[in-house]
């Protein structure tokens, strides 16, 4: 068992007695109550249990949280999909999929969010060429799977979103 | 601007003296509703200001935020009034059917994983459950039986603990060890789930009447069966009954095909694949049961509430002390996908016995993805057969005789339904003047199969349209000539004997994925993409199919309220799958009340209460005589509610919501907007015009007609209000391949329209229900009509082979679509999408084992099954053409699983175009190329 202490969405979490092989997501949804980080696969495949972590330099990175305990998220900043609206509007990348009817279920939403959201602040930090915007769309959601949806708009959505923010993009 | 809360679905049984009947479903309730409001945000900025069109999904913002929505995200601690204490259940499988069960056998389980609670067959017959009626089977294996199919549960385990539950589950992925098994043993072998032979023979005239059809003279099942289960058909004889009439047409039929008499034969053996359904939140549920109160309650995510509620009451109806459950009140949540693998599931029964053994506790069953491979329904497999006679000169199909069987797996579901959709779909959207077909839904040991998005249709018609670009082919036709030479057209006869509703538009879906880019430049791109990828063939393929929609017992339960400020609150009774019928409903609304719905109710316990509504009988199977006698009746309808599915959300759900609204214009706004504009002593400014409903026209919002000052949908509510005119309606409606229609008086008006049950609301009184005059249901024979329901869809694929490795690779699709009107085009091109992915998975990857090395063995997920990812799927290439309606009145079509079948065909086509061989067998893996290109 570890004491195990976090931010989870900007909130410090904890100390929770938590055993070692607890997987994170099960600690989200039934100690925390966080059930918008879903169970799918719970291999680490179809990235629906997807949550964003900021490191410590202040990059973001995505972790699946099926196949990770909550321990090694010991100290860590989480972001879940319930974190990214502030005072009932949406982020950026949570209007661009509502804009554009991106998922039709939406049980796999959550990690599209924040595989999405995790693209975005990259993309601050290192702006691609606007030829290979569609490659970084891929890049950063290409893990994902969605039965619903076929991706088509969830890439279209987030397409737009990079380019219609000329901090994104460079010339090329 | 609206505020939308969609809202969870609640239904309630009650029980009394271990009785249950119909007509005691869906009595109010007063028990505490789960209340979504704490947990769910409002939807700001769904629509636009004025309510005349919309951003996004109306439960856009909660999915996207991650409200709680799904059963998965419910614990005992949100429902009110339910334990905190949440406990934990998994169910056992055994991977074996050809081994007796002898037992469980703790000893290879960690003591300190053992569960609290275990349930066995034996505990069952204790506490007398039993499942019954569609869903009858032995829950559990009973030690000293052979298990009847791969994955039968043998018992149920229950944890206090999530920690040490967690555990366990995870130290039992793939394992049957604390299983012991005796002798080898045989395995369980039945008869099939059922069999039919549909035959048909053109008379004078493609239009009809034809000499002889399943709607004309009824359908035709087997005699017996034999020892090895194969049907057997009744001999033939033309002047004797109908079995015996079948069987002569239609051996006459296959006999002129192999003597040459119907033009030139051609030969196909087809093989589709047992596939899963990979919705991506596994079936779960919460259940608490109350000895103290005899309440078991409920939190599930089904298509099928109603099928379901009625599952769990036959489950208990005859249960002991133990378990002696008054009354069942279930919760149904948003579903995390359905695919048709969450309409009449079994799983909600062990979560119900979940309940009934937690000790009063609140307990879960959730599984896993390794447990949903294993016991989750899964798309039936087909075997094909099939000759085709063709004239050789004109191409015209001359004659089509195919046999067919699909394995149902262990446990019967919707098997001999699924058989019976996909024979009668065979021939896709092609006349044939003569037909036979023989289907057998067979049982075997293999994890059970049901309900599947594309229903049997997408195997048959998928066969079909390989055969069709083979035929093409073979005779040096163009692949689009051929097909329009064939293509039924309006009025034509389908495979049953019945003409399709509405216009047949295959023409122009032909003509429109002839136009397309790819096809039109498939030579040039084919050359440049060849020098570009030296080892790679390009080919471009084709299809086009029409998909049925409906049951043949289909309802529509819809209410629009209308508040003296002019909110309009919508409901209607489905479950949201995803395919965003509380949008649609939102929206269809607005077609004759000028905006979008302000709120959208799904399907609450008590909404449908004021039509007192009774059912009696089978809607599937009852008989004129007791339908015209039960009709007397002005309460009664053929069935209470039905099943969600992808393909009726807008065209049946909706039509309840649509039907109220309407009856509140004509009632309620026009009386009221006659009123205004007739205010003054001359009459106002509708002197001097003849004013009628025809003209009223919602201009911007506000409604208008005849050159009348446009009025706002306030101002024109609060008038019918202050006059006590029609401000709600709620409404019933059923569908049996036609909608039953009625006749209400409503003040001294008749009004005649397609619902068969109707209250309404005059300005702020209580429903006023309402009794029909005259009552016009489709005859009970139309059930055996099959279909008549279709849209149609088209798909032109280009891709690559790679002539090494074998592996296809989907270059791009487009897809033409015809639906009707499309109430929402974003949320119809989004299904549409997500059906050409889908429709990639299944053409190339998707593929299960039927048998021991199957799901069943509990080692299937996601690493070894490979559902489509966007890599594999020409994100950046998929067009979508949707022709527009005819006009404005076209009906919305169910599209949801026309949308994922035409681009199967069209990548073995596309195949076959590349490499020059012909896959007969899906998926059309590596291997198979690979052997293709010997």
């Amino acid at each position: 068992m570890t004491k195990l202490t976090m931010t989870v969405n900007g909130k410090d979490v904890g100390p929770h007695e938590v055993p070692d092989d607890l997987p994170m997501v099960d600690y989200l949804n039934d100690t925390l109550g966080l059930t918008g980080t879903k169970f799918s696969c719970g291999i680490g495949v179809c990235h629906a249990c997807v949550v964003m972590v900021e490191q410590p330099d202040g990059t973001i990175t995505t972790r699946r949280t099926c196949i990770a305990g909550a321990t090694s998220f010991a100290g860590a900043k989480v972001t879940t999909v319930e974190g990214h609206a502030k005072d009932g509007k949406l982020s950026d990348v949570q209007q661009a999929y509502v804009d554009h009817f991106a998922f039709q279920c939406g049980y796999c939403t959550s990690g599209f969010v924040n595989a999405g959201t995790a693209l975005i602040e990259r993309l601050r930090k290192a702006p691609v060429a606007k030829s290979q915007v569609e490659d970084t769309v891929h890049s950063g959601l290409g893990d994902h799977i969605c039965r619903c949806s076929g991706y088509v708009r969830y890439y279209e959505a987030l397409r737009r979103l990079i380019l219609t923010d000329p901090t994104l993009t460079k010339e090329g | 601007m609206s505020d939308i809360k969609p809202l969870w679905t609640r239904r309630r049984l009650l029980i009394s003296g271990g009785a249950l009947g119909l007509s005691q479903v869906l009595k109010p309730a007063v028990a505490q509703a789960f209340n979504p409001d704490d947990v769910m945000p409002i939807a700001p900025g769904w629509d636009n200001a004025d309510g005349t069109d919309l951003n996004y999904r109306i439960d856009g913002y909660a999915k996207v935020t991650g409200a709680k929505l799904y059963a998965r995200d419910v614990r005992g601690a949100d429902m009110a009034g339910w334990p905190d204490e949440t406990h934990h259940a998994m169910l056992i499988f055994t991977p074996h059917a050809k081994r007796i069960y002898k037992g469980l056998n703790l000893s290879a389980l960690a003591a300190d994983l053992h569960p609290d609670t275990i349930v066995t067959a034996d505990d069952l017959d204790k506490a007398g459950l039993a499942a019954t009626g569609f869903f009858t089977t032995d829950l559990f294996c009973k030690p000293g039986s052979v298990p009847l199919y791969l994955s039968q549960p043998v018992a149920m385990f229950i944890y206090k603990d999530l920690i040490t539950f967690k555990r366990a589950q995870a130290a039992l992925i793939g394992s049957d060890a604390i299983i012991d098994y005796g002798a080898a043993a045989p395995a369980t072998s039945t008869d099939p789930y059922g069999a039919n032979r549909f035959t048909r023979v053109q008379g004078d005239s493609p239009y009809g009447p034809d000499v002889f059809s399943p709607v004309k003279d009824g359908w035709v099942g087997p005699l017996r069966y034999q020892k090895n289960h194969s049907p057997v058909w009744a001999k033939e004889d033309i002047k004797g009954d109908v079995s015996q009439q079948a069987s002569a047409y239609g051996d006459q039929i296959r006999a002129d095909l192999k003597d040459g008499k119907s033009g030139k034969l051609y030969t196909q053996s087809f093989q589709t694949q047992s596939i899963d359904q990979v919705f991506m939140e596994p079936e779960n549920g919460l259940a608490w049961y109350d000895a103290a109160t005899g309440k078991l309650s409920l939190m599930l995510g089904v298509q099928s509430p109603l099928a379901i509620l009625n599952a769990v009451g036959n489950l208990v109806k005859d249960a002991k002390a133990s378990a002696n459950v008054s009354e069942v009140d279930a919760h149904f949540a948003y579903i995390g996908g359905g695919f048709g693998g969450k309409d009449h599931t079994i799983v909600p029964l062990y979560i119900a016995i979940a309940g009934l053994f937690g000790g009063g506790k609140t307990v879960r069953l959730a599984l896993d993805r390794f447990n949903q491979f294993q016991f989750g329904l899964k798309r039936h497999a087909f075997e094909i057969e099939t000759q085709m006679g063709v004239d050789p000169d004109t191409g015209k199909f001359l004659a089509f005789a195919s046999t067919m069987s699909c394995d149902g797996g262990g446990r019967s579901n919707f098997s001999a339904s699924v058989a019976d959709v996909g024979a009668t779909a065979a021939t896709s959207v092609y006349y044939l003047p003569k037909s036979d077909i023989e289907v057998t839904a067979n049982q075997s040991i293999g994890v059970t199969a049901g309900s599947m998005r594309g229903y049997g249709t997408y195997q048959t018609m998928t066969a079909m349209e390989c055969l069709m670009d083979e035929v093409a082919e073979d005779l040096g036709k163009d692949p689009f000539e051929i097909r329009r030479q064939n293509a039924m057209t309006t009025g034509q006869l389908n495979l049953t004997g019945n003409a399709a509703s509405g216009a047949m538009r295959t023409g122009e879906v032909l003509d429109a994925m002839e136009a397309s880019d790819l096809w039109q430049n498939r030579a040039a791109k084919k050359a440049a993409f060849e020098a570009a990828n030296p080892g790679k063939s390009y080919g471009v393929g084709v299809a086009c199919v029409m998909k049925d929609y409906g049951t043949g017992a289909d309802v529509t339960l819809g209410s629009v309220s209308l508040s003296p400020e002019g909110k309009i609150t919508a409901a209607c009774a489905a479950i949201e799958m995803g395919t965003g019928v509380s949008t649609a409903v939102a929206r269809r609304v607005s077609e004759y009340l000028g905006r979008n719905a302000d709120t959208v109710e799904l399907d609450q316990q008590d909404l449908w209460d004021a039509l007192k509504l009774e059912t009696s009988g089978d809607p599937f199977g009852i008989s004129q005589a007791d339908q015209d006698k039960a009709q007397a009746n002005p309460r009664w309808v053929p069935a209470i509610s039905s099943p969600s599915s992808a393909s009726i959300g807008a065209s049946v759900s909706s039509h309840g919501p649509a039907q109220a609204a309407y009856i509140i214009m004509r009632y309620g706004l026009w009386p009221a907007a006659l009123s205004i504009w007739s205010e003054g002593p001359l009459g106002g400014e509708a002197a001097g015009q003849f004013l009628t409903f025809d003209k009223l026209r919602w201009v911007d919002g506000k409604l208008t007609g005849a050159g009348m000052e446009p009025l706002p949908l306030e101002q024109l509510a609060a008038r019918a209000h202050k006059d006590g005119l029609v401000t709600g309606a709620m409404v019933h409606g059923f569908n049996r391949w036609s909608w039953a229609s009625a006749t209400f008086a409503i003040g001294t008006d008749d009004l005649t329209t397609a619902i068969d049950a109707l209250a309404i609301q005059k300005g702020s009184d209580d429903w006023d229900l309402l009794n029909r005059k005259a009552i016009d249901y489709p005859p009970a024979k139309f059930e055996r009509i099959a279909v008549n329901y279709y849209s149609a869809c088209g798909a032109v694929v280009a891709l690559s082979a790679d002539k090494i490795s074998g592996d296809v690779t989907i270059e791009a699709v487009h897809q033409v679509l015809e639906c009707g009107n499309a109430i929402v085009e974003d949320l119809v091109s989004g299904i549409a999408q997500g059906g050409i992915a889908m429709g990639i998975g299944h053409a190339l990857h998707e593929y299960l084992p039927p048998f021991e090395d199957g799901p069943g063995d509990g080692t299937w997920n996601l690493n070894r099954y490979i559902v489509p990812k966007a890599g594999q799927v020409p994100v950046w290439k998929t067009t979508l053409e949707i022709l527009p309606p005819l006009s404005e009145t076209d009906p919305p079509k169910g599209m949801g699983e026309v949308v994922m079948i035409p681009v199967v065909p069209a990548i073995l086509n596309g195949i076959n175009n590349a490499i020059g061989a012909r896959v007969q067998s899906l998926p059309a893996t590596p291997e198979k190329i690979r052997e293709a290109l010997k």
